[in-house]
């Protein structure tokens, strides 16, 4: 099947089979910063923004997402730099490889409840990132980097 | 996963030719499909039929096959209709990202034992309609054999029942053990159970002995044994039948009195 998409504003035309996972697709399109692990939507790892909407990319078919805009964590740009920032002040990661899943979804939350002109509570936070499992750490770290993220917005 | 024709079709009558005609596979969010990898030769993708839709029609709310289980929990329409419990039972679902992917239509074509979401429309008397009007209550549909194709347009649900949702998962956003639904509408109460593992079922004893009662949150205990006595349990990797069993009894109790409490 002939798949157009638009990663982070860049137009790709492919021939691809469309029961491919996106994320498989979007690695071998070069997009190495969407990471994989379960490959069945449990773990959060995969996250992009599918017209702007969160989504498990492992769990996407190809064909799904032809003629849709997808945005990976490099494709959001400030709002990912700064996320990542406080990521580091506070000491979150340890292997990293939850990063990406954790800060584009986290974007997702922010934007989403900026929409709504509020901001996420503490309680909020939790539900809406508990699709995005990290086997290292404890989440305190995650809790700690948000904080602070979102104390931005206030 | 390979799959060899990928289409979007444009209207439901094009969608049912190719389904009845040339054996198509159609497709909601394609999140569980992805997951088993079965090869397809033809596949068809719903998202272009405008089926994502939850509408209030006065005494009932049409979930559209295409809404998603996201939409469906952050629903208005919904939790001011029925208390809450669609953000309840979904809420757990894996995580948001996923929510925003999986739909109402493929988790009721799937009758899936694990689904949280048929154990509710079960309790509330959904009724499943497909793509040509014809109907079948959630119920029989849940029971009917498998064989034959078909196309879900929506489900609707009515309205006017108090009703509560409970269940017990090892981790927040695992399969659940074991779920529940109470819903009482006049004197009328549907008790229905689901991961059992096995698809939702109703407790038909458990409901009929809470018709008969003027206080029947006074009867909640009792009302558990019977459904834990009416339906059958199986193992799995998450609980025992006889965990299950005991867990039934305690839920359907619990789910009496909070549907009681909401009258
Ligand atoms: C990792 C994972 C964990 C999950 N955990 C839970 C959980 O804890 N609780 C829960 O309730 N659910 C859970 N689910 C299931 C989920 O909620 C959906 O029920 C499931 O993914 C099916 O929805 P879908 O849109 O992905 O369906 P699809 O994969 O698109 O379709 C599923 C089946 O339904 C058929 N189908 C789809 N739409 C229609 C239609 N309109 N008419 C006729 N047939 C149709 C397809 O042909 C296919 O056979 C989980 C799913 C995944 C992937
Ligand atoms: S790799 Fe996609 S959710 Fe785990
Ligand atoms: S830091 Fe290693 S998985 Fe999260």
């Amino acid at each position: 099947m002939k798949i157009s998409i638009s990663v982070n504003g860049r137009n790709h035309r492919l021939e691809a089979n469309p029961g491919t996972p996106l994320a498989d697709t979007l690695r071998l399109l070069g997009y190495l910063e969407v990471k994989k692990a379960c490959g069945t939507g449990n773990c959060g790892l995969c996250t992009v923004l599918l017209d702007d909407v969160p989504v498990p990319s492992c769990s996407v078919i190809t064909g799904k997402a032809s003629g849709h805009r997808v945005t990976t964590v490099r494709g959001l740009g400030k709002e990912a730099d700064d996320l990542a920032a406080c990521i580091v002040a506070e000491g979150v990661d340890q292997c990293g490889y939850c990063s990406p899943g954790f800060a584009v979804m986290a974007v997702a939350m922010k934007r989403e409840f900026r929409r709504m002109g509020s901001l996420p509570n503490e309680e909020e936070i939790k539900h809406y990132l508990a699709g995005n499992l990290c086997r290292c750490s404890g989440y305190e770290g995650h809790l700690r980097a948000l904080r602070r993220y979102l104390e931005a917005f206030k | 996963m390979h799959i060899g024709r990928y289409e979007f079709p444009q209207s439901l009558d094009e969608a049912a030719a190719s389904i009845f005609n040339e054996g198509a596979v159609p497709l909601g969010g394609g999140a569980w499909t992805n997951a088993v990898s079965r090869p397809i030769h033809y596949a068809l993708d719903l998202s272009d039929l405008g089926l994502r839709y939850i509408e209030d029609r006065g005494r009932e709310v049409a979930i559209g096959a295409m809404a998603t289980l996201r939409d469906i929990e952050i629903s208005l329409t919904l939790d001011s209709a029925f208390c809450g419990i669609f953000s309840k039972a979904l809420g757990h679902v894996v995580g948001v990202q996923l929510r925003n992917l999986v739909t109402a239509g493929g988790s009721v074509a799937g009758r899936y034992g694990f689904s949280d979401l048929n154990t509710v429309f079960l309790a509330l008397g959904a009724t499943v309609v497909f793509h040509d009007g014809a109907t079948s209550s959630c119920a029989e549909f849940l029971e009917a054999p498998r064989n034959a194709p078909f196309l879900i347009k929506e489900i609707r649900v009515p309205k006017g029942s108090a009703a509560s949702y409970q269940s017990l998962r090892v981790a927040a956003n695992d399969f659940p053990i074991l779920n529940v639904c109470v819903a009482t509408a006049a004197t009328e109460w549907r008790v229905s159970v689901g991961a059992r593992p096995q698809a939702a079922r109703l407790s038909l004893r458990a409901a009929e002995f809470l018709g008969l009662s003027d206080k029947p949150e006074d009867r909640a205990i009792q009302a558990g044994l019977l459904a834990a006595a009416e339906l059958k349990f199986g193992d799995d990797t998450r609980g025992s039948a006889e965990y299950r069993r005991e867990l039934c009894s305690v839920l359907v109790k619990r789910a009496v009195v909070e549907a009681g409490q909401r009258i």
